[in-house]
Formats: C-alpha cells, sequence, structure tokens
C-alpha cells in the first residue's frame, strides 16, 4: 500500500500534489496503529495525572468521621469501664458489647458511603489513576474506585465523551490490523505445512482463518493472563480466569481488582500495573482481530449453508417429482 | 399438509412445484428474518434476561444467604472476642493505659468483618443490568464456584446477543426516526407550496424560495452561507458560490423523498432561480461557466440518484444536533426520574445515567440502595420494580443512542463527502 503510494509520489512532479501527499500520509499514519496507539496512551495518562490531581485537591470527610466517631466510641468505653468499675464484669461486658454494636453500624453506614480506611493519595496513587481512566473509556469500569467530588463526577463524563470514540477508533484499527498479520500468519504457515501437497503451483484463493484458530488465540490469551495474575495477585485459578472473561467481555464486576494487593506490597507495583494496562489494551485489540475475523468466516460458512439448503431443496424437490411419476406410472 | 397439496398441484405443470420449493425457502427464510429481526430480537433478549435472573437466583441466592449469615455470626463472634479481650486487658492490666489501646484494636478490627456485609441480596434485576447490559455495575458479584462458571459463559453467550440486539433495533429506530422526521418535519416547514410559483422566476421569489427550503431543511448552515453569497461582497465569492451548489445537491437529495412529482420541477426552478441570482449578483457574472459546468453535473448526479432513491424516504439526514439533543434529553429525563424515584440530586442522577448508558457501570451509585438501607420487608416490592424500570431504561436508552450513533454516523459522512467535493473543487478552479 505505502509503496504504491510512494511510486505515485515520485511519478507526480507538481509541488502541490505533493504537498497532499504528504498531508495524506501524516493522515494516515495519526490514524495507524501506532498513531492512534500512542493516542490512546497519551489520552490515559492524561486523564490519570488529571484525575489523580482532582481528587487528592481535598480529603474525604468519611475519613475524619470515622476517626471521629472512633475516639467518641474509646471514650465512651472508658466511661463504661469508670461506671462500673471492674466489679460487675457481666453488665460491663453488656454494656461494651452495645457500644461496639452502635459503632459497627455507624462504621458500615460509613464504609457504605465510601470509606474503606484509605487516605486519598493512597487511593489516588497513579497507577491506579491509569487503571481508572483506562476503566472509563474502555467502558468496562470496575468501580473499585470512583470519584467522589463534583468536579471529578464531570470531568468523568467529560473524559468518557472524548474517550469512548477515540477508544472505539482504536478497537477498530488495531482489529484490522492485527486481523491483517494474523492472516498474513496463517497463510503463510498453512502454505509451509502444505507445501509438498500444492506442488503443482495452482493459486489457491485467499484463506480463510477458521473461527477455531481465533477461538484458540483467545483461550491462550486468557490463559496467559490468568496464569500471570494467579503468580502476581495469589489470587486462585478460577478467580483470576473469571476477571480476566470480566475484563475482556467488558463487564467489570470489579469484586477482583489487580493493584489491591500490589498496593500492599509496595514492591515494583508500577510496572506490574502497567504490564497490566497493556495486557488489557492488547486484549482489546485481540478481541476486535477475531471479531473481524469471525464474521468473515461466519460470512463464507452462511453463503455456504444457503447454497447447501438450495441443494437440499432442489434434490427433495427431484425425488418428489420422481416418486410422483412413479407413482403415475404405477397407476 | 403443504406438501401433498403442492404435490397434487405439481401434477397440473411443473412450475407451481417450482414455486412450492421457492414458497419453503421463502417461509424459511422469512422465519429466520422474522427471528433475527426487531420483534424476535427482543423477545430473545427479554428472555434471555429472564432466564439469566432465575439462574443466578438458583445458583447463588442459597449460598449467598449462607455466605451472608456466616458473615454476621463472624461479626458478632468477632464483637464477642473484642469484649472479652477488652476485658482481660481492663481487668488485668493498668486499666488507664490500655483501654485506648483496646480500643483501637477493637476497631481495627471491625470494619473488616463488616465490609463483606454491605451488599444486599435481591438479585432479580441487578444480574439483569450486569452481566446483561455489560454495565457491571458490580456492588453484586458471584461468590460460589458455579455462580463464577455461570456468569462467564453467561457474558460469553451474552454478547453477541447484546451487539445483535444493539445493533438491528439501532437500524430499525433510525429508520423509523427518520422517516418520522421526513413526514412531520420536513412537511410541516413547506405546507403545499403554491403551484404558480413556477411561472413567477424572480430572485426575489427565488431567493425567497431557497430561504424557505433551507428553512426547512433546518440547514442553517446553508442559510448563513447563501446570505454570504448573495448580500456580501467578498473574495471568495467562488468558493461560496461552490459550496452553494454542493449544498444545494444535498438539499435537492433531502428534496427527493417527498415523492411528490412536481418536485422535480420544483428544483429545476430553484435552480434556475439560483442561477439568475448568480447572473443578476454583479460579483457573479464572472463566474457563469463554471456554475453552468457544475449544474450540468449536477444534474447527472440528480438524474444518477433520483432513479435509485426516488421513493426512499430514509435519504434523508438527520442533523447531528438533534440526535445531541435527543441523548442529552433522555439522559436528562432519566436524571429527574431517578432523582424522583431515589431521592438522589439531579447531579447525581445524570451521573449515574450517563455511565450507565454509556456502558461503564462504577456501580457507586444504583438504584435500589436507598429503600434496602432502611427495612427489607417493606421495600422488597418497590425494589423489584425500580429494578425492572431500571433494566428497561437502561434496555431503551442504549437502542436509542445507537440510533443517534447511527444517524450521527451518516450525516457525519455526508458532511465529509461534501467537505471532499468542495475541496476537491477549490482545488480543481484554482489550477
Amino acid at each position: 500500500m505505502r509503496s504504491f503510494q510512494g511510486s505515485v509520489c515520485s511519478l507526480e512532479s507538481n509541488p502541490r500534489e505533493k504537498v497532499k501527499d504528504y498531508c495524506r500520509k501524516l493522515v494516515a499514519f495519526m490514524c495507524t496503529q501506532v498513531g492512534v496507539g500512542g493516542l490512546i496512551v497519551g489520552y490515559a495518562v492524561v486523564g490519570a495525572f488529571s484525575f489523580s490531581w482532582i481528587e487528592t485537591k481535598e480529603e474525604r470527610p468519611q475519613i475524619a468521621r470515622v476517626e471521629d466517631l472512633t475516639n467518641k466510641t474509646v471514650l465512651k468505653l472508658w466511661e463504661i469501664t469508670v461506671y462500673y468499675n471492674i466489679m460487675n464484669k457481666t453488665s460491663w461486658q453488656n454494656a461494651c458489647d452495645e457500644t461496639l454494636l452502635i459503632y459497627q453500624k455507624n462504621l458500615t453506614h460509613q464504609v457504605k458511603d465510601g470509606y474503606d480506611g484509605r487516605t486519598v493519595h493512597e487511593i489516588w496513587s497513579f497507577p491506579a489513576a491509569l487503571m481508572f481512566s483506562l476503566s472509563i473509556f474502555t467502558m468496562i469500569g470496575y468501580g473499585n474506585m470512583v470519584p467522589r467530588t463534583l468536579l471529578g463526577k464531570a470531568t468523568t463524563v467529560v473524559y468518557a465523551v472524548f474517550g469512548i470514540p477515540l477508544y472505539v477508533l482504536y478497537f477498530r484499527n488495531m482489529g484490522k490490523v492485527l486481523a491483517q498479520s494474523f492472516r498474513w500468519l496463517y497463510t503463510w504457515l498453512y502454505e509451509c505445512t502444505m507445501e509438498d501437497r500444492r506442488s503443482e503451483g495452482e493459486v489457491s484463493p485467499r484463506i480463510i482463518v477458521p473461527s477455531t484458530a481465533c477461538l484458540w488465540v483467545l483461550g491462550g490469551y486468557v490463559a496467559t493472563g490468568t496464569v500471570m495474575f494467579a503468580e502476581w495477585e495469589n489470587w486462585p485459578i478460577l478467580d483470576s480466569c473469571y476477571f480476566c472473561v470480566t475484563s475482556l467481555c467488558k463487564i467489570g464486576i470489579g469484586d477482583f481488582v489487580p493493584g489491591a494487593n500490589i498496593l500492599d506490597s509496595k514492591s515494583g507495583h508500577h510496572i506490574k500495573l502497567i504490564i497490566n494496562f497493556i495486557y488489557l489494551l492488547l486484549g482489546m485489540g485481540l478481541i476486535a482481530m477475531c471479531f473481524d475475523l469471525m464474521r468473515e468466516d461466519v460470512r463464507v460458512k452462511v453463503r455456504n449453508l444457503k447454497t447447501d439448503i438450495g441443494l437440499c431443496f432442489e434434490v427433495i424437490r427431484l425425488r418428489a417429482i420422481a416418486c410422483y411419476r412413479q407413482r403415475s406410472i404405477d397407476e | 399438509m403443504e406438501h401433498r397439496r403442492s404435490s397434487s398441484r405439481s401434477r397440473s405443470r411443473q412450475q407451481t412445484e417450482r414455486s412450492f420449493t421457492e414458497k419453503c425457502k421463502d417461509y424459511l427464510r422469512q422465519f429466520l428474518a422474522f427471528l433475527f429481526s426487531n420483534i424476535g430480537i427482543i423477545c430473545l433478549v427479554i428472555g434471555y434476561t429472564i432466564a439469566g435472573a432465575f439462574i443466578f437466583i438458583y445458583v447463588e441466592a442459597a449460598d449467598h444467604d449462607k455466605h451472608s449469615d456466616n458473615l454476621r455470626r463472624n461479626m458478632s463472634l468477632t464483637r464477642n472476642d473484642t469484649v472479652a479481650k477488652l476485658w482481660s486487658y481492663t481487668c488485668c492490666h493498668d486499666m488507664s493505659v490500655h483501654s485506648e489501646c483496646s480500643g483501637v484494636e477493637a476497631t481495627r478490627r471491625c470494619p473488616r468483618v463488616s465490609y463483606g456485609n454491605v451488599a444486599p441480596i435481591t438479585f432479580l434485576g441487578k444480574i439483569t443490568t450486569i452481566a446483561y447490559a455489560i454495565a457491571g455495575y458490580g456492588n453484586v458479584a458471584p461468590i460460589t464456584f458455579l455462580g463464577k462458571i455461570t456468569t462467564i459463559a453467561y457474558a460469553i453467550a451474552g454478547m453477541p446477543l447484546f451487539l445483535l440486539y444493539l445493533s438491528n433495533i439501532g437500524d430499525i429506530l433510525a429508520k423509523s426516526f427518520k422517516w418520522i422526521y421526513a413526514k412531520c418535519c420536513l412537511c410541516r416547514g413547506c405546507p403545499t407550496r403554491p403551484r404558480d410559483l413556477q411561472k413567477t422566476i424572480q430572485d426575489t421569489t427565488g431567493a425567497y424560495n431557497r430561504r424557505r427550503s433551507s428553512a426547512m431543511n433546518h440547514n442553517r448552515r446553508w442559510n448563513a452561507r447563501n446570505g454570504d453569497s448573495e448580500y456580501e461582497d467578498s473574495d471568495f465569492d467562488t468558493s461560496d458560490e461552490e459550496y452553494d451548489s454542493s449544498e444545494e445537491e444535498e438539499e435537492e437529495e433531502e428534496d427527493e423523498e417527498e415523492e411528490e412529482e412536481e418536485e422535480e420541477g420544483e428544483e429545476e426552478e430553484t435552480e434556475t432561480a439560483s442561477s439568475s441570482t448568480a447572473k443578476n449578483d454583479p460579483q457573479m457574472v464572472t463566474v457563469p461557466i463554471t456554475l453552468e459546468e457544475e449544474e450540468g453535473e449536477e444534474e447527472e448526479t440528480e438524474t444518477a440518484s433520483s432513479s435509485t432513491a426516488k421513493n426512499d424516504p430514509q435519504m434523508v439526514t438527520v442533523p447531528i444536533t438533534l440526535c445531541l439533543m435527543i441523548m442529552v434529553g433522555y439522559i436528562y429525563g432519566g436524571a429527574v426520574l431517578f432523582s424522583k424515584w431515589e431521592d438522589w440530586n439531579i447531579l447525581d442522577g445524570s451521573y449515574f445515567c450517563f455511565i450507565s448508558l454509556s456502558t461503564i457501570g462504577f456501580g457507586d451509585i444504583v438504584p435500589g440502595d436507598k429503600i434496602t438501607g432502611k427495612n427489607n420487608d417493606i421495600g422488597v416490592q418497590t425494589l423489584e420494580l425500580s429494578f425492572i424500570l431500571c433494566a428497561m431504561y437502561l434496555m431503551l436508552g442504549m437502542a436509542l443512542i445507537a440510533m443517534c450513533f447511527n444517524l450521527m454516523q451518516e450525516e457525519v459522512v455526508h458532511k465529509m463527502r461534501t467537505c471532499s467535493e468542495v475541496v476537491r473543487r477549490i482545488a480543481r478552479c484554482r489550477r
């Protein structure tokens, strides 16, 4: 494709044509996988920075509230202890139990409001924010971390409005490119293995990648992700597989999210999260590729099925005619 | 039955036999088309949703109850344990020092246990929106082994179905919306054009006519351009005029679906009127030749397109602003609705609607939270009703959004084509 354009360009001597050609090439580059990939990564990075900036500007009130609650409870416990003065164990225990029950209920409410014992700086670290922006524009939406401030919510909406078309562009482009390269690879392998059989040198028509191959590729990708996450996060295999499938299907239930454990360990989590990011983006591209290839395959199969059904009806018709003629001859 | 009858008919002639197979094929094709058409798809989707809800209830509910019971027991156990520990601290050690420390420990212990108990149960509708609308709210997640596997299988099977639903419904909605738009909005602008306009070809009426048809098309840009070329003396007269004519082409295309015969004459008249205005305008005198040439081209394209798209109301391009307005209006309506049901404020409601409709689905704000928070006994009925309504809202909204994307894509493609046409003409002219 490119060489063809280049030859056209060399033939043209008009400078305006040359400029136009350069412009076209630039646009084509921007719209190819490199440009779009770079664009989407840049968009994610910008989103991560802006989200972490917006959300860490002010501390959430839940933390102060929980602190307050804890202090009050401790004070009350102390009052109880002073009041009963260790003489009466059962009543002391009942009072304590009641206090703790109230405390637990209040704490449950706070947890429901979004308290999880971490400050905003701990939550909105850069890799986590990167995962967050990825989960917005890929429409996965894990929901383990959400914007709490008003500005954050508005930014999320705007970010999604611009990010989703960009992502769709990436998806289509990546799908096309990967499908082409996969088709080329498949054709190459096919010709290599079939070389002895095709010795007479006829040019086979366009080889269509069967959908089973796509499914194998997807299965292999999911298996790789499963093993990887199970190794890193110490999840069981099933949970890991569950995470991979729900992420790649863009469901994003969000009960398992990589990074929770990583943040605890605090060692090398940046690289891991970034690898995770790349894994998800590439997985989306692979799914697009499989979609592309399988659509073609399904189309061919449907056409074959149609002709088969037509033949079937034809045969039935001929048989009916033969049967009828037989009967009329008998009569 | 059918077969025998047709075979008896085939005794007379081969032709009917032929028609029988054709008919059979037709029936099969119609059945398949119905299955994949709007109604079949909708039924399939709803059935799949309900089946999924029941499957998940069956798989998860018992274990979920057990799980939450377990959690509750675990929590009370931990509390008792904490009290005992507190007692031992208070009793055996120096009170004043250790009470605070033990209190802190108790507080450390409690949240970890109470964390899991937050998500209330009631699966119907929630899973619906989860695995189905891919909106994945995440406040109800399967816990058991079987549940997880079922989720994976359900998602894999449901995704193509949902995509099929979206594309199909979006297509159909787009077609019907276009039809409505063509019938209502375009025809109201031009109530039964008077025939005698054909006789009077003056540039005033011509301009009036053009103005009116442009207003009919809701094409404000065209109007502005038109005004530019008529009333302003600008350096870009040629380009403006070209833009004008290409836009006029668009207008003609849009006109054509009104399926009236005098439309042709009308267009001819508009064109001649426009060319007469161009000739009357002193600035335009320099370019009539190119104009004529382009009009000849337009005639060609018009005849080419009119043969295919004469009685096709699908050639209208609905403006983007209308689509955007529909989407924003839908989100705002949802926000108002949810804010009334759930005591959210408008911003939260619109945030929820946007997040859900764009299939992001964070799950921080979910309908039904308010009711389950207070008491489960009274709220269950309303809760389920609210879930079902929410699911319906989402289904409809996604179809609507697919429709809007369909229309907008068409419009954008049309605009791009027009733009490239204009650029090509400019490039050709400058040479």
